[in-house]
């Protein structure tokens, strides 16, 4: 995408820097906390490293804690040292460095957000006017209200053209909280100047879904119904709840992954092609295919919940033993589902989806099953091995794309046999991949939210999924191995369509 | 690298490098890459850079160098980790008789893949028959102002379909430090009134940012060259008003300023060659802006 360039300047066009161009100022909103740690200043640092932030530049931290610019610094040093994905460059920090600033002000009192528009106001005038104001909300959403409210009362939400807000999911816990949430927010936001992230639609891979069906004339005649048998989604984690277990007993997996991650993706594999790569031709198509899914029916799903056993080798403990988890809890760590898009390209083609904790091994893919041919004309002996193809795009790890296909086994008698031709990113782009939050920042920076999802989408997601959430709010989840990929009913779902789970 | 063997070898020498047919593997290339060299010291510089661009791109380089004699060649295949991956990269070392070296190279070049010509040492005068088909097999031709001085750019860039000028890409940091100055709407009407630019650097690369200035705000710029090794001084008077762009010591920084804008320190990377040639790698087609820079250098 091109990005913006200050109206009326010539030199700039034809530059060759792909970053932002337009002056901005960055105010990080619990700059103090996990997520600014590990994954915000982290990102903001290795953009200006790579040269793509704008030449008039500023990020200031907002916190509770009292702090002064220099020692903004020294913990932003510390924690870009401790999460970056590239060692700091001793000769480059101070001009970086330069660039840091900071705020103390708490959330609930109007007066610090006057004191802050005051030091926007006098950074703005310092890197010269005109500056791009983007405020990234990186803190619980229970601040958001307050935050909104104190950013509006200073007029720090205007002039609507250069002013963004960054949040953070979960956009609400169910439909009604998601709209209630976007109410706040659009008191003083138009939803043009909100960016919703989620991390997951930054990654390379996931944008590469679009390349791979946008760029190519070979995939997409084909990416129906008419010559799709069933699609796959997986979401895998090795991993348990870790040191979550009182955030996921309040989510559980169709919060945590289905209602975001999982049905993004969703849409990016079912959606129509979009007239242009731009936000709102991007974001309406994944909004027209949400619309055209059908909400997560109870006996279309399977609801799961890991027990104890072994993953990688290593014995683990089951859900329920571990810490603060009580031991009658049903909260659910897997779902297998199928999901109809009742649409003209896809309607008799279900796509299956599961994601689940304490899986066999952490992996995320698309399967595409495309149909068998309408007839075979080799014996059943030659053919009996044969699978009908498949199109799998592998989104982590190994990110790739797989392609299944029958060829000739080197036999005396005729033998079909399936033969994968898999097809590595990281063996034609051996090259630095960007975290999915440099991506989306710099996105945010540059005032493109293709990437970012429109609350329309949010609101969709959570109409798909409120349903099998009420109902699952009674009864036990059946308990899975941890290191298998999921309950025998989960095998059974696909069973019954005659159809099997790939096994990644 | 393999004894030295004919042509017709080549392909079965590199098959058996990657271990033959029965290896089953699917093989990843993404270029090719000709580096005509003018003797054994420029192809042996090469064979370095080609060392330091790795594995980030999966490509068949070619080292080529006129000798005498029927053409023969040595290959040899590098590999790299990364990512949990390996990267492998195919190289031939092709000498021979001059005229014989441009089919030599299409007999072995990876079909239908993007062609990088980069050419080290003298360029020959127009016409010169061996020069028009390696201009003709190239998807770009790469060459570098700072060694053989504006004259051949100019040349080839009329005859190649995408021309590179490494010197050109050098000023790239400059260019966008440059334009940063007259982002705002005080300082953009100030760049109305440019007339003349003062520049302490290489002779070449002040031709390049004038006529990048000239082609961008299309009207005469006036040009004042101090020369220097590398390009440390941009200084544009627009009137009364001064905009700079100086490098700072010997880091890879400076700052800009210039009337109502603060002092401020900007990223000017010197990016060593191995960098600035495989970014270069990365780009396909002609640069219009590059193109306008030079015919209007040209036209002063």
């Amino acid at each position: 995408m091109t990005p913006p360039t200050p109206a009326g300047n010539p030199l700039r066009e034809g530059l060759r820097v792909g970053g932002a161009s337009e002056p901005a100022l960055f105010t990080i909103f619990g700059a103090t906390g996990d997520l600014a740690q590990r994954k915000l200043l982290p990102a903001i640092y290795n953009l200006a490293k790579r040269g793509l932030l704008p030449p008039r530049f500023g990020v200031i931290g907002y916190a509770r804690t009292d702090m002064t610019d220099d020692g903004f610094r020294r913990f932003a040093k510390a924690a870009i040292e401790a999460h970056s994905r590239t060692p700091i460059d001793e000769r480059f920090w101070p001009a970086f460095a330069s660039m840091l600033h900071y705020h103390a002000g708490g959330f609930d009192d109007s007066k610090h957000f006057h004191a802050l528009a005051r030091t926007l106001a006098d950074l703005d005038k310092q890197i010269g006017g005109g500056a791009h104001r983007v405020f990234y909300l990186s803190t619980p959403s229970s601040f958001f209200p307050v935050i909104v409210t104190g950013l509006t009362a200073a007029k720090l939400n205007k002039p609507g053209t250069l002013v963004r807000v960054v949040i953070e999911k979960p956009f609400g816990h169910d439909l009604a909280s998601a709209k209630e949430l976007a109410d706040t927010v659009h008191k003083g936001f138009r939803e043009s100047q909100v960016y919703r992230i989620d991390h997951y639609l930054g990654k390379e891979t996931v944008q590469n879904i679009y390349a791979f069906r946008f760029a190519n004339a070979i995939f997409e005649p084909i990416w129906s119904n008419s010559y799709v048998d069933h699609v796959q989604i997986t979401v895998a984690e090795s991993l348990g709840v870790e040191h979550r277990a009182a955030f996921y007993e309040e989510t559980g997996v169709v919060r945590d992954i289905i209602q975001n991650h999982l049905l993004q993706v969703l849409a990016l594999v079912a959606m129509e092609p979009p007239a242009a790569f731009e936000p709102e031709a991007v974001r309406d198509e994944k909004a027209k295919v949400l619309r055209s899914a059908q909400p997560l029916a109870l006996e279309h799903t399977v609801r799961g919940q890991y027990a104890p056993g072994f993953v990688a080798g290593e014995e683990v403990a089951g859900y329920r033993q571990e810490p603060n988890v009580p031991a009658d809890s049903i909260t659910p760590t897997f779902i297998a589902a199928r999901v109809e898009i009742q649409n003209w390209r896809w309607a008799g083609t279900p796509f299956y989806i599961r994601s689940g904790k304490r899986l066999a091994k952490r992996v995320t893919e698309v399967a595409v099953q495309f149909r068998r041919p309408p007839h075979l004309p080799f014996s059943r002996e030659a053919s009996e091995h044969l699978e009908a193809n498949s199109l799998v795009l592998r989104i982590q790890p190994d990110e790739g794309i797989s392609l299944r296909f029958g060829a000739k086994a080197p036999t005396p008698t005729l033998s079909i046999r399936s033969v994968n031709m898999d097809f590595l990113y990281g063996s034609s782009f051996l090259t630095d991949v960007p975290e999915a939050y440099e991506t989306l920042l710099l996105d945010a920076i540059r005032g493109d939210s293709t990437l970012f999802t429109r609350q329309d989408s949010v609101e969709r997601a959570w109409e798909l999924c409120d349903p099998l959430i009420e109902k699952w709010q009674t009864g036990q989840p059946q308990l899975y191995t941890a290191g298998s990929w999921g309950p025998d009913a989960a095998d059974d779902l696909l069973a019954q369509d005659g159809r099997r789970w790939r096994r990644p | 690298m393999s004894e030295w063997i004919e042509l017709s070898a080549v392909e079965n020498a590199l098959n058996e490098l990657r271990g033959g047919d029965s290896h089953g593997s699917v093989r990843a290339t993404t270029l090719n890459l000709v580096v005509r060299c003018a003797d054994a010291d420029q192809a042996s510089a090469a064979e370095e850079v080609l060392d330091g661009i790795g594995g980030s791109r999966p490509l068949r380089a070619f080292v080529v160098m006129p000798s005498t004699g029927t053409p023969r060649a040595r290959v040899a295949s590098a590999c790299w980790q990364g990512g949990g991956h390996e990267v492998c990269t195919e190289r031939i070392q092709i000498t021979g008789s001059r005229v014989a070296l441009p089919s030599s190279v299409v007999s072995l070049l990876v079909a239908d893949l993007p062609v990088f010509v980069w050419w080290q040492g003298e360029v020959p005068a127009a016409g010169d028959g061996v020069l028009s088909e390696i201009i003709d097999m190239a998807t770009r031709f790469i060459l570098d102002s700072d060694q053989s001085g504006l004259e051949p750019v100019v040349r080839i860039e009329q005859l190649a379909a995408g021309m590179v000028d490494l010197a050109w890409v050098r000023t790239a940091p400059w260019r966008e430090a440059i334009a940063s100055l007259f982002d705002g709407r005080a300082q953009r009407r100030a760049l109305d009134r440019l007339i003349g630019v003062e520049v302490t650097g290489p002779p070449n690369q002040a031709a390049l940012l004038t006529g990048w200035l000239r082609s961008r705000l299309n009207r005469q710029v006036g040009v004042d060259v101090r020369r220097a090794k590398r390009l440390n001084r941009v200084q544009l008077r627009c009137g009364d008003e001064v905009f700079t762009v100086e490098r700072t010591g010997r880091n890879q920084h400076g700052t800009a300023s210039g009337p109502g804008l603060p002092e401020r320190t900007v990223a000017l990377p010197a990016p060593p060659l191995v960098a600035l040639l495989a970014a270069e790698l990365d780009r396909l087609g002609a640069e219009a802006t590059f193109e306008q820079a030079l015919a209007a250098a040209q036209a002063a």
